[in-house]
């Protein structure tokens, strides 16, 4: 990680949650242009285009969790989706998100904890840069799965390094052995494109036969 | 059962047993690459070539090309500088023409349902291409690819959907994960016959040490 952006690396390297939403708070409003042309992050538009594969409808209600600055709910306002809901742990980045005018409804939540949002919520929930380094770790899956409906879909990215480090797929797996979900696509691909970064994107459907006790 | 409209992939698909595929497939042999390829537009060998070739950094790996049929998969790997390819199929007419291509370095003729005369981990990567279909080999058939791999060897094989779904493949791919037989590395979907809209799965695998 010798070369990435400084600010990049602090989030990364955050000895606590605080730490880490000091960075974000410092860096929101140079973060897109920071990100996508200084780092060739490409996670947004790659996450979002495995979601509009799967989704039917442009009217389908999709929460954007770890939204940060909007990233996602851009390109997706773009190709006409409407319903679109944005949560993240840091106030800054929901701001600058908010000024995108993109999203219906935009609420902070930890998703390490348990969220305040009903089962079954959304169609979809995409979750892109978030699963990595200091950030969140794969006790939330059965959340995302919660507030999806049955037969509803999650896309997220998981950052290779991170990936391997953090144990995630021991949990992707644990939860399709018990029917929570069903792996539909896992690709690696790039994710800073100019720093020779690639992640794993994932693209589940949500069984819904747990009963989310 | 699965029925296709078309006569030629009907009758493998119908199969009933082992002894009527190979029918099928004695029949097919030197058709077989002209139907497939330009009259299905099957493209499922090129896809899994690219993707052992992703995941492999030795041009040298000793990889097995498991239901090899005509040697369309070695073709492509070979093109890409792999040279240490053996080919596997239950078809005797099959390995023949596979054998006229001259891409292998061994021939072996056995049955994927049934426990392979090979030593345990003796491969780099196992490839099975078009093989994990309607009246082809069941999910059981992982077993014996993880066998003849490797310790942290590549597994890349492709299921077709429909069969997917309906021969609980994926049920014993997460079970062997679970067993920490193996992780999946990737899992992509990708076109199987480009002029029948079929799409496949295209499942990586590393294999764990046993």
């Amino acid at each position: 990680m010798n070369q990435t952006n400084p600010l990049w690396k602090a989030t990364y390297d955050a000895d606590s949650p605080e730490e880490m939403l000091d960075t974000y708070s410092d860096w929101a409003s140079d973060y897109d242009a920071d990100t996508i042309e200084g780092m060739g992050y490409v996670g947004p538009s790659f996450s979002f285009r495995q979601l509009d594969g799967l989704l039917d409808s442009t009217g389908a209600r999709v929460l954007d969790a770890g939204c940060g600055t909007g990233l996602v709910g851009e390109l997706m306002k773009e190709k006409g989706y409407s319903r679109i809901d944005a949560m993240d742990l840091s106030r800054e980045m929901l701001t600058e998100a908010e000024n995108k005018n993109v999203y219906d409804r935009l609420f902070t939540a930890d998703m390490s904890k348990r969220l305040e949002i009903d089962d079954n919520s959304y169609d979809a929930v995409i979750c892109v840069g978030t699963f990595t380094y200091a950030h969140v770790g794969p006790e939330a899956f059965s959340e995302l799965a919660r507030v999806t409906r049955p037969n509803g879909y999650i896309c997220f990215t998981i950052r290779d390094g991170a990936y391997q480090a953090y144990n995630y797929r021991n949990t992707m797996v644990e939860l399709e052995a018990d029917n929570t979900w069903e792996l539909m696509e896992m690709r690696r691909e790039d994710y800073l494109k100019k720093e020779n970064v690639t992640a794993n994107y994932c693209a589940y459907k949500v069984l819904g036969e747990n009963n989310h006790a | 059962m699965h029925k296709s409209d078309n006569k030629v992939l009907n009758k493998v698909y119908t199969a009933t047993n082992h002894e009527e595929l190979m029918d099928a497939y004695k029949d097919w042999a030197t058709d077989y690459d002209k139907d497939t390829v330009d009259r299905f537009g099957y493209v499922a060998h090129l896809s899994s070539a690219r993707a052992l070739d992703e995941h492999l950094d030795d041009k040298d790996a000793h990889i097995l090309d498991a239901g090899c049929g005509t040697g369309l998969v070695a073709e492509k790997l070979v093109e890409m500088g792999y040279k240490n390819i053996d080919a596997l199929d239950y078809s005797e007419e099959m390995l023949e023409e596979a054998e006229k291509k001259g891409l292998y370095k061994n021939y072996i003729q056995a049955d994927l349902s049934r426990d392979l005369d090979i030593d345990k981990n003796r491969y780099d990567a196992v490839v099975c291409t078009g093989t994990f279909t309607y009246g082809h080999i069941d999910a059981e058939g992982f077993d014996r690819l993880i066998r003849i791999t490797k310790p942290e060897g590549i597994n890349c094989f492709t299921i077709r959907d429909g069969a997917y779904q309906e021969y609980g493949y994926r049920e014993k791919m997460v079970e062997l994960e679970q067993q920490k037989e193996w992780e999946l590395l990737e899992m992509r979907n990708e076109t199987y016959f480009t002029k029948e809209s079929v799409q496949c799965k295209l499942c990586t695998y590393k294999v764990f040490a046993s």
